[in-house]
C-alpha cells in the first residue's frame, strides 16, 4: 500500500514539473514577444489612419440580456472609442428587465426599415432601430437565443468588414480599436485578435470612457487582476507566439467578418462559444488548407465588471469551465492530430491536460499526499517544503504577470499599487487558488452531469 | 543528496528568483516613472516651447545630457510623443532644434552603427517624421530585412521623409517582404503625400506601354519574386491616385480602363475616376453600365451620380431592370442623386 502511494505520489510529482515546466517556457517566450511587441509599437503611428481612407471600418456588436444597469454606459463607450469609421450594433436578446427601454430613452431610437441578410441562422429578429441622435448606432430586438444567438444576429446586421464582439458589462479603451485593428492592415492572413481584458471595479469612469485606472477595493476583485495578468499576458501572448492561441475572450475579440460567415458563426450549444468558435476557426482553416493567423496583443485594452462576491466568482468559473470542457470535447478532432500543426500537436493536449483536468488533479493531489503523510508513505517534511516550493512557483508566475504588465501598457502605473497586487499575487496561493480549483472542479462535476446554466451574474452601473 | 534537500535548493532558487522579479519591477517603475524621469519630463515641457521659439538656447550641459545613453533615451521618446501629437504638421522647428541638441546626430549614429534592426529602424522613424534626409544605404538595409516589422518601419521612415525618390524601393520592400493588405500598403505610401502622384503616373504609363506592346518591360513589376499578384500592385498605385484626387493621371487612368483585363483593377478605375471629378470620363463610364459583373455595373452607376452624368440617365434608366437587385438599388439612388423631377416619377411609376 505505502509503495503504490509512493508511486501515485511521483506520478504528481511528474505532472507537477511538466506544467510547470511548460508555464515556465510559456513565460520565457511570452517576455520576449512583449519586449518586442512594446518596441514596435512604440514605432507604429496608430494615428495616421484618421488622415487616410484607407482602414477597414468596424462594426462592434454589443449582446445584451437584462444589462439594464450597464448596457447605456457600454453602448456610449462603443460610440466613444476613436475610430475614423465605426457602427456599433447593440443585440437585445430577449431581455425581460428595461434594457430596451433604457437603450430607447438614451439614444432617442425608433423603428428602422431594412431587411438582414440571414448569413448565420439565429432567433427571429423583432425589430430593429436606429438613433435619432447617434448615426453610427443600430439596435436589433430578437426573441431570446443566448449570447452566441444575439451574436450571430449581431453579425448578420453588421455592415462592415471587421467585426468586433464586447460583453454588456464592457468599456473598450478609446485607444484600443486602432491598436486591434492594426494587425487586420499589416496581414492579410489575420482573421481574428483578441486584446486584454482587465477588470475595471473602483476605476474613475465618465460618458462611458475610463478617465483614472484605480485598483479595486474588493480583495476579491484584487485577486482577479492578478489572475487576469496572468492569463492574458503569459498565457495567451505565449500561445500567440506558438500560433496556437486556443481561446480569445467574447468579452474583446475582432473577427474578419467573412471568417465568421465561413466557420458557421457561434455556436448556441454551449456556454464557452468564444473558445469553441477559435477552435472550430483553426479545425476549418487547416482542413481548408487556408493561410490564416489568430493573434493576441498585450496592449488593446477592455475593462469589465469582474464579481466581488463569492456566489457570482463561483458561478462565473464554474461556466467558463464547463465552457472549457464543451468547446474541447466539440473539437476534439484537433487532439494529438498531427493535420492541425501546433493546435493539435501541442495546444490542444496542454489545455485537456493542464486547464481542464489540473483542478481535478490538484484537489485529488492534495488528498492522496494528505493520505500518504498519514500512511507514512512519503515524509510529512518533504511534502510541506514540496507544497512550499509550489506555492513560490505560482508567485514567481504571477509576479512575472505584473512585470510584463509594466512593461507592454503599464495602467497601474502607481508604485503603491504595484506593491498592492505584489502582495496579492503572494496571498493568492493561501486559499484564493484552492477555491478556484474547488469551483473548477464543480465545473467539471457541471459539464459530466450535464447540469447549470448562463445564469444571471449580479451587474452595477459603472 | 535527499528528495528534501532537493527541494529545499529549488526553494532558495525560488526566492531568489521571486526577489529579483520584485526588485526589477520597483526598479522599473522608478525608472519610468520615478523622480528623475518627471523632473526630465517637466524640464523639457517647460523648455521646449521657448527653445523651438528660438527665445532660449539649451546649454552646453544640456547638450551634453541629451547624448548619454540614459537621457537620450528619454528624450527619443519625448520626442516621438511631440512629433505624434504634431501629426503631419511641418516638424521644421523640432527638426531645427534636435540638430542644435546633437539628437539628430545621435540619432544617424544609432542608424548606422546599432547592431539591432528594431533600433536602427527606431532611428529611421524618427529620423524620417523630423524629415531628416535618410542615408540611402542605410535605409536599403533596412528594408531587405528579414523581419516584416523592421521593413515597414523603415517604410514609414522613408514615406514621412517624403522623398519621391524612395517610393518604388518602399513599395517594393513592404510588397515582396513583407504580409501587408492592399489597405495597408495604401495606407503607408499615402505618407509620401501627394508629390508621390508623378512617380506612380509615370509606373502606370510604363504598364501601360507594356500592355500596349504586350512584350514583357523593364519597369517596376512587384509581382517579380512573390506570389502576389500584379493587379494588386495596380490597384494601390490607382487608390493613391484616387487618394490625392491627382486629375493629370485621369488620361492614363481611361487609357487602363481601357487595356485592362482585370475587374478588381478596372472596379477601382473607376471609383477612382469618379474620385477625380474628371467628367471626360462620362462615355467610358457609361459603356462599363453593361459589364457583366454586377459590381462593376453598381459601382458605373454610382461614378456616374457623381460626375453628374445627367446625360447618361436614359442608361442609368435602364438599369431599374437589371438582372441583380443590387444594381437595381444603386441606380435608384443614382436617379434620386441627379436629382431630374421626371427621373423620379419614372422611378416611382
Amino acid at each position: 500500500m505505502k509503495e503504490v502511494l509512493y508511486y501515485i505520489n511521483l506520478l504528481f510529482f511528474a505532472y507537477f514539473v511538466f506544467i510547470n515546466g511548460f508555464y515556465l517556457y510559456l513565460i520565457v517566450i511570452s517576455a520576449h514577444t512583449v519586449r518586442r511587441y512594446a518596441r514596435v509599437s512604440a514605432m507604429t503611428e496608430y494615428e495616421g489612419i484618421f488622415g487616410t481612407t484607407f482602414y477597414k471600418p468596424v462594426t462592434v456588436i454589443v449582446p445584451a440580456h437584462n444589462e439594464e444597469e450597464t448596457i447605456v454606459h457600454t453602448v456610449a463607450s462603443a460610440l466613444a472609442v476613436r475610430y475614423p469609421e465605426l457602427e456599433v450594433v447593440a443585440v437585445n436578446d430577449g431581455s425581460t428587465d428595461g434594457t430596451m427601454d433604457a437603450l430607447i430613452r438614451a439614444f432617442d431610437l425608433v423603428p428602422a426599415p431594412g431587411v438582414v441578410r440571414c448569413d448565420i441562422p439565429c432567433a427571429p429578429i423583432r425589430g430593429l432601430y436606429d438613433s435619432m441622435t447617434y448615426s453610427g448606432l443600430r439596435v436589433v430586438d430578437k426573441d431570446q437565443g443566448g449570447k452566441a444567438d444575439a451574436l450571430n444576429a449581431g453579425i448578420n446586421v453588421s455592415s462592415f468588414p471587421l467585426v468586433c464582439n464586447i460583453d454588456a458589462d464592457s468599456i473598450i479603451d478609446v485607444q484600443s480599436m486602432v491598436q486591434i485593428t492594426r494587425p487586420f492592415l499589416e496581414d492579410h492572413r489575420v482573421v481574428a485578435v483578441g486584446g486584454v481584458v482587465m477588470p475595471a471595479n473602483d476605476c474613475v469612469i465618465e460618458n462611458g470612457e475610463v478617465k483614472q485606472v484605480r485598483l479595486a477595493r474588493s480583495g476579491l476583485a484584487r485577486f482577479q487582476i492578478v489572475e487576469y495578468l496572468r492569463a492574458f499576458l503569459f498565457g495567451r501572448m505565449g500561445w500567440s507566439r506558438l500560433n496556437a492561441v486556443m481561446i480569445i475572450s467574447g468579452a474583446f475579440a475582432i473577427f474578419r467578418r467573412t471568417a465568421l460567415i465561413e466557420v458557421g458563426g457561434y455556436r448556441t450549444d454551449t456556454v464557452g462559444e468564444d473558445m469553441e468558435l477559435i477552435l472550430r476557426m483553426h479545425r476549418v482553416f487547416y482542413d481548408k488548407k487556408k493561410q490564416y493567423r489568430i493573434l493576441f496583443l498585450p496592449d488593446p485594452i477592455c475593462w469589465t465588471q469582474v464579481p466581488e462576491d463569492m456566489k457570482s466568482l463561483s458561478k462565473q468559473r464554474r461556466r467558463w469551465q464547463r465552457g472549457l470542457a464543451e468547446s474541447l470535447m466539440k473539437n476534439r478532432r484537433l487532439c494529438l492530430n498531427r493535420r492541425y500543426g501546433g493546435v493539435g500537436l501541442l495546444g490542444f493536449p496542454f489545455f485537456v491536460f493542464c486547464e481542464l483536468l489540473s483542478p481535478a488533479i490538484e484537489v485529488v493531489g492534495y488528498f492522496i499526499v494528505a493520505t500518504a503523510i498519514v500512511a507514512q508513505a512519503i515524509d510529512w517534511q518533504l511534502a510541506v517544503t514540496f507544497l512550499a516550493c509550489a506555492m513560490l512557483l505560482g508567485t514567481i508566475m504571477s509576479m512575472s504577470s505584473l512585470l510584463l504588465e509594466a512593461v507592454a501598457f503599464r495602467k497601474y502605473p502607481s508604485l503603491r499599487d504595484t506593491l498592492i497586487l505584489s502582495g496579492y499575487a503572494f496571498l493568492e496561493s493561501f486559499g484564493y487558488r484552492q477555491l478556484h480549483s474547488f469551483w473548477r472542479c464543480r465545473g467539471l462535476a457541471d459539464f459530466v452531469t450535464k447540469r447549470g446554466s448562463w445564469g444571471q451574474p449580479v451587474r452595477r452601473a459603472f | 543528496m535527499s528528495m528534501l534537500h532537493v527541494v529545499l535548493v529549488v526553494i532558495a532558487v525560488e526566492l531568489v528568483t521571486l526577489l529579483g522579479l520584485f526588485l526589477v519591477l520597483v526598479t522599473m517603475h522608478v525608472r519610468k516613472s520615478g523622480a528623475k524621469t518627471r523632473k526630465f519630463r517637466r524640464f523639457w515641457v517647460r523648455l521646449l516651447p521657448e527653445a523651438l521659439e528660438g527665445r532660449r538656447e539649451p546649454t552646453v550641459r544640456i547638450k551634453e545630457s541629451i547624448v548619454t545613453d540614459a537621457c537620450f533615451t528619454l528624450f527619443h521618446e519625448f520626442m516621438d510623443e511631440q512629433l505624434r501629437q504634431l501629426g503631419s504638421g511641418s516638424p521644421l522647428r523640432l527638426r531645427h532644434l534636435s540638430r542644435r541638441l546633437g539628437f539628430t546626430q545621435r540619432l544617424q549614429r544609432q542608424l548606422a552603427e546599432s547592431r539591432d534592426p528594431l533600433d536602427r529602424a527606431a532611428a529611421a522613424k524618427t529620423l524620417g517624421r523630423l524629415r531628416e534626409r535618410l542615408p540611402r544605404e542605410a535605409v536599403a538595409e533596412l528594408l531587405r530585412s528579414e523581419d516584416p516589422a523592421v521593413v515597414l518601419a523603415a517604410g514609414y521612415a522613408a514615406a514621412s521623409f517624403r522623398d519621391p525618390s524612395y517610393f518604388i524601393p518602399v513599395f517594393r520592400a513592404v510588397y515582396q517582404r513583407t504580409r501587408i493588405t492592399l489597405h495597408g500598403i495604401a495606407e503607408l505610401l499615402s505618407r509620401f503625400e501627394e508629390g508621390v502622384c508623378p512617380v506612380i503616373h509615370k509606373t502606370l504609363e510604363n504598364l501601360i506601354a507594356q500592355y500596349s506592346r504586350k512584350t514583357p518591360s523593364r519597369s517596376f513589376n512587384p509581382n517579380k519574386q512573390v506570389d502576389r499578384s500584379d493587379q494588386a500592385a495596380q490597384v494601390v498605385m490607382v487608390d493613391l491616385l484616387a487618394f490625392f484626387a491627382y486629375r493629370p493621371a485621369a488620361g492614363s487612368l481611361l487609357r487602363l480602363l481601357r487595356l485592362s483585363e482585370h475587374e478588381e483593377v478596372l472596379i477601382h478605375i473607376v471609383k477612382a475616376l469618379a474620385k477625380m471629378g474628371d467628367t471626360g470620363a462620362i462615355p467610358s463610364l457609361s459603356e462599363l453600365l453593361t459589364h457583366p459583373n454586377w459590381v462593376l455595373r453598381s459601382q458605373a452607376v454610382q461614378a456616374l451620380a457623381t460626375l453628374g452624368a445627367v446625360e447618361s440617365a436614359p442608361l442609368i434608366l435602364a438599369r431599374l431592370e437589371d438582372d441583380d437587385l443590387r444594381v437595381r438599388v444603386y441606380a435608384q439612388k443614382a436617379l434620386h442623386s441627379l436629382g431630374e423631377v421626371e427621373l423620379h416619377e419614372k422611378v416611382y411609376a
